[in-house]
């Protein structure tokens, strides 16, 4: 009868959260854009983040680029990668669920990575303003 | 030479708080406070200052200056 509930515990004990965070400069992405031009935006961002978030203006593009370097550097910090794993900044990249929520796909390494440490899904929160941006990952994975 | 090309460069783009004369040349930088940002910065610096692509040539041959190597793979790999 109570089956369901049993199940539910179980999953819910064997469920761990990690989480991620980081903290960018909004200045620093445009200063980067300044000197280092295209070959930054093709390092670091994928073709849809910087459609997405060109879309509106120069101000507002500086703060979502940010904002991105900044998740993308939250999820870094929950792959812990070793230093002998490539894992290229546009493997990580920050896309909108169809609620218009942020989320991320990962592929290459950082898909593998998260496979291996189980993890079974991300959330993630974004946010920019004035000076600054900073990204908040959350994932959820099975002990 | 080199070794002075690369320190000059992460002095322009690592944005140490430290001394960079005071810098062991086998020093993590992220250790001696270089962000995650930085190590883009310098990674492309070096690229285009060396004209190398990641820790390889355009034709796939590793670059020869070792200094040079591992610090871009510092850069590179991050974490």
């Amino acid at each position: 009868m109570f089956g369901w509930l049993v199940k539910r515990l179980k999953l819910q004990q064997g469920l761990r959260v990690e989480v991620g965070a980081d903290l960018v400069r909004i200045a620093d992405i445009g200063a980067a854009l300044e000197t280092f031009g295209e070959r930054y935006l093709k390092r670091v961002f994928t073709d849809r983040e910087v459609r997405y978030c060109t879309r509106s203006g120069t101000d507002a593009a500086l703060g979502s680029l940010a904002a991105r370097f900044a998740a993308k550097e939250a999820v870094m910090k929950i792959l812990r990668p070793d230093a002998n794993t490539d894992l290229p900044w546009t493997s990580i990249e920050v896309i909108r669920a169809e609620s218009g929520a942020p989320d991320i796909a990962l592929s290459g390494n950082a898909a593998r990575l998260a496979k291996a440490a189980g993890i079974a899904r991300f959330a993630l929160s974004l946010s920019h303003d004035g000076d600054y941006a900073t990204a908040t990952a959350l994932a959820m994975r099975f002990a | 030479m080199i070794d002075s090309q690369i320190r000059e460069i992460l002095k322009e783009h690592a944005r140490l708080a430290i001394d960079l004369a005071a810098l062991d040349d086998a020093a993590d930088l992220y250790q001696a406070g270089m962000t995650s940002h930085a190590s883009v910065n310098v990674m492309l610096a070096l690229e285009g200052n060396f004209d190398v692509a990641g820790a390889e040539r355009a034709d796939g041959s590793l670059i020869e200056t070792w200094t040079l190597y591992l610090t871009i793979r510092h850069c590179e790999n991050h974490r």
